[in-house]
């Protein structure tokens, strides 16, 4: 319990509020938003460039500056996502979902202003979070085998192929397209290359980041460009105004079950190394449909709110949840956080059980710092949201080639490799094309995330079982994500029906 | 006279970068792999003091040319390796290289696309031996436990082709033991709590990784392949002991190295420049304090003998990759 030394946490804030450290934390954000916005370009990328300037600063600022980076890159990453539908970090793409059909009828204030109240409340809920699991972050760690990664995996696809309600054959086959995708490259596995064709880009696979581009944000302005117009069609700019942005900001207080669920949601599968922000936004935005009223559960895609609330909390919230593995035994549970622990490392911390008691000053100055990034995002975001907003009324003849060139360069530039590029042009028309024939499209992401893990820890977990899943039924933490898919599937099903049956009730 | 002087020294002037000492512009030190990794946090740990060297050889304090770190991963560190040997032989592209885990196409006689034997070796940078890592809690108390359980040891690992994967299939070759691997765990770090989540019975470590994961005192390390079992692994046997000194031989380097054809001035300065930087006293209390192993030799030769002796040791067992 020494971990929650109160002394020491209140030191930490103290220390965050002195001049220099107040000075990287702005500056932390600042990066952070620039390399959020830009498609292509995250939060690792804004961390690995500040490595070298890092080593010769005291390590409480290099942390502070770190921290400020790793707490808002999500955070404006929602902003393209809901005006342009070109999410700037990958787990930005459930917000996609909701929150661009909003912007399409004139309200992108409106999701803008939620998506920041959320993210940065869901940053705090996650610390909260984070703070009550301290004690007990190594037995977190233990619990979750292959075994449960597997499960979670197939979770995971389950709720996302039935939130999409009557389009679930056309989810299911997005879905399989998603893993025929994911199954291209060297099998870390079986130590085979698959569907590569000689190609040496391929034998890594394709990556996420460019794919995502593609098959969201080009995909999109193919289709922009088609229609002519403006993202918000007939929507009036005036409606766009500050006032607009406030009331959004009140959406995720006045829906705090749906906050606190996609916070929750976002911790927990945070803590679990390997599965990510991706995974953690597609789950809450899923289960928030799967847990809506069957009346509600068409308004989704369409520009529900919820859609934009769920997401962003759980993105937010997954930072504080990705601290657990590290805390217990330096285990990066992000992208972001194995670039962070090669920073404590140069500054001659060791990552892992001990670092609680030998730098616990330095672990709660980065929550410390972390949270309140998030929220200083949040207010510069909710105070620019009214007028970067109106971009969403730019005609498509300007609109178009500018968002192209920015999805290119930032595909470019993830690893200036001009292969990528070519990966973004391909997914945007194998997007485009699903978008024309009526395919939702939420399952591909996901599939994308969850397949190698779904088909590793299907390995191991025969591995472990000496050849049989019998272990499945084994563990008693197996048992209960076992039942939690059944329930979802009946919970489903249960609203499917009394759906039909109100439907065919006569008025 | 007094313009025949003047050409002179002009062309003295003109003729001087002809014998300008290396390096006259920024250096870029290829990562094989993403930021985050081992080979990240060292590179960018040494850069610094490979600048420092730099500056103070050319007596100028305002010399401002930088070491660059770039990561290229890719391919297991295949991407990185084929572009450094397209790179031009100045000295002003290297990279730093995994040792075994570069050579594992030349051991298994394969062609990756480089020639591992052709780079310019300049100087190691890091150098590691082996050791069974068990967890404190499970059935396994000394070496000759895991030799004589009944049935196939399982082993968590990261793939097949990885350097500690190696490590495991020689040693438990050698002891005439049956191994069964569970591939797929993302770093050194995951499928070692793997192994204290009961995923498998056992796995190898480099010993730097070995003391920094074993702070919480979670893991017996039961075997130290080295001549010198290490302080910090009480009870632990070394390959003489059990009659196996060849394991020693399992050796894990990092070494810098630039494309093929570099000249010899060029790479002995290299050479200098990472001696220098690696046996710094910060560097060096650095590596003691996060037992990250960092090592250097005298010579370019004596580099490429210590990198041909572990790939020609691992050669001898390609029949078990």
């Amino acid at each position: 319990m020494e971990a929650l030394d109160l002394a020491v946490i209140a030191e930490a804030w103290v220390r965050l509020f002195e001049l220099d450290s107040l000075f990287y934390l702005v500056l932390g954000t600042l990066i952070g938003l620039v390399f959020g916005v830009l498609p292509g370009l995250g939060g690792t990328t804004a961390l690995a460039i500040l490595i070298p300037f890092s080593m010769n600063m005291e390590p409480g600022d290099a942390i502070i500056l770190m921290a400020g980076v790793m707490g808002v890159a999500p955070t404006s990453g929602a902003v393209t996502a809901i005006l342009l539908n070109t999410p700037g970090t990958a787990p930005n793409a459930a917000t996609t979902l909701d929150g661009y059909p909003l912007s399409q009828q004139g309200k992108a204030g409106l999701a803008i202003g939620a998506a920041a109240a959320a993210s940065g409340l869901g940053g705090i809920i996650g610390i909260i979070f984070l703070i009550a699991m301290v004690p007990i972050t190594r037995e977190i760690v233990l619990m979750f085998a292959p075994t449960e990664f597997l499960l979670l995996a197939v979770l995971g696809l389950v709720t996302v192929s039935l939130s999409t309600g009557k389009k679930f054959v056309k989810s299911l086959i997005v879905g399989l397209f998603g893993l025929i995708i994911a199954s291209v490259g060297y099998h870390e596995v079986t130590g085979e290359e698959r569907f590569t064709f000689g190609i040496d880009y391929l034998w890594d696979g394709f990556k996420l980041v460019p794919v995502m581009i593609g098959f969201f944000a080009v995909s999109e302005m193919i289709n922009l460009w088609a229609k002519q117009g403006s993202v918000a069609g007939s929507g009036e700019m005036e409606a766009i105004n500050f006032r607009q942005v406030l009331q959004g900001c009140l959406e995720p207080i006045k829906r705090w079950k749906v906050l606190l669920r996609g916070s929750a949601i976002g911790t927990g599968v945070g803590a679990l190394p390997g599965v990510g922000g991706t995974v953690a936004a597609f789950m809450a935005y899923t289960i928030a449909v799967t847990t809506a009223k069957p009346s509600e559960r068409d308004s989704f895609g369409k520009g529900n709110i919820v859609g934009v609330i769920a997401p962003e909390s759980a993105n937010n919230a997954k930072e504080g949840g990705a601290l657990v593995p590290t805390l217990a035994f330096g285990i990066p549970g992000s992208a972001e956080m194995a670039v962070f622990l090669s920073v404590l490392i140069l500054h001659g911390m060791v990552p892992g059980p001990t670092i609680m008691t030998e730098s616990l000053d330095i672990i709660w100055i980065l929550i410390a710092a972390a949270a309140a990034s998030g929220v200083i995002a949040s207010i510069i975001t909710i105070s620019a949201a009214s007028s970067i907003a109106k971009l969403t009324f730019v005609d498509s003849r300007t609109l178009v080639p500018i968002v192209l060139a920015f999805a290119m360069i930032g595909s470019y530039s993830l690893d200036n490799e001009i292969y990528d590029v070519v990966t973004t042009l391909v997914f945007g028309f194998v997007g485009f094309l699903f978008m024309r024939f009526g395919f939702p499209r939420i399952a591909f992401p996901l599939a994308i995330v969850l397949g190698p893990l779904m088909e590793t820890s299907y390995f191991q977990t025969l591995r472990i079982g000496d050849g049989t899943l019998s272990i499945l039924f084994d563990r008693p933490q197996s048992i209960v994500i076992m039942l939690l898919i059944v329930a979802c599937i009946a919970y489903y099903l249960k609203g499917f029906f009394s759906k039909s049956e109100s439907e065919e009730t006569p008025a | 006279m007094r313009f025949l002087t003047a050409l002179v020294a002009l062309g003295l002037i003109v003729s001087a970068p002809a014998q300008a000492a290396f390096p006259e512009k920024d250096i870029t030190i290829v990562i094989p792999y993403g930021p985050g990794g081992g080979f990240d946090t060292l590179t960018r740990k040494l850069s610094p003091y490979i600048e420092e060297y730099f500056r103070e050889k050319s007596g100028k304090s305002f010399n401002k040319i930088k070491v660059v770190p770039k990561n290229m991963p890719g391919a297991s560190g295949k991407k990185a390796a084929v572009y450094t040997s397209k790179q031009k032989p100045d000295g002003y592209t290297v990279q730093i290289f995994n040792i075994p885990g570069h050579g594992l196409p030349y051991i298994k006689g394969e062609n990756p696309g480089y020639d591992i034997e052709g780079y310019s070796w300049l100087n190691r940078v890091g150098g590691d031996s082996y050791v069974v890592v068990v967890s404190k809690e499970g059935p396994y108390k000394k070496l000759d436990d895991l030799v004589n359980k009944s049935g196939d040891l399982k082993i968590p690992e990261q793939g097949p082709g990885s350097t500690s994967n190696m490590a495991n299939r020689i040693t438990w070759s050698t002891l005439g033991k049956g191994g069964e691997y569970i591939y797929g765990y993302k770093s050194s770090r995951d499928y070692t709590t793997a192994v204290l989540r009961g995923d498998g019975d056992v796995t190898m470590l480099a010993s730097g990784s070995a003391k920094r994961y074993n702070k919480g005192g979670d893991y017996n390390i039961l075997a130290h392949f080295a001549d010198e079992v290490d302080p910090a692994f009480p009870g632990a046997v070394n390959g003489k002991d059990i009659g196996h000194p060849e394991l020693h031989s399992l050796g894990l380097l990092r070494i810098i190295a630039g494309p093929a054809g570099m000249p010899k001035e060029v790479m002995d300065e290299w050479n200098n420049a990472l001696s220098y930087a690696v046996n710094h006293p910060d560097i060096q209390a650095w590596s003691a304090k996060t037992g990250n192993p960092v090592k250097a030799y005298d010579t370019t030769a004596e580099t490429k003998k210590a990198l041909m002796d572990t790939l020609n040791y691992f050669k001898k067992f390609r029949d078990v990759f």
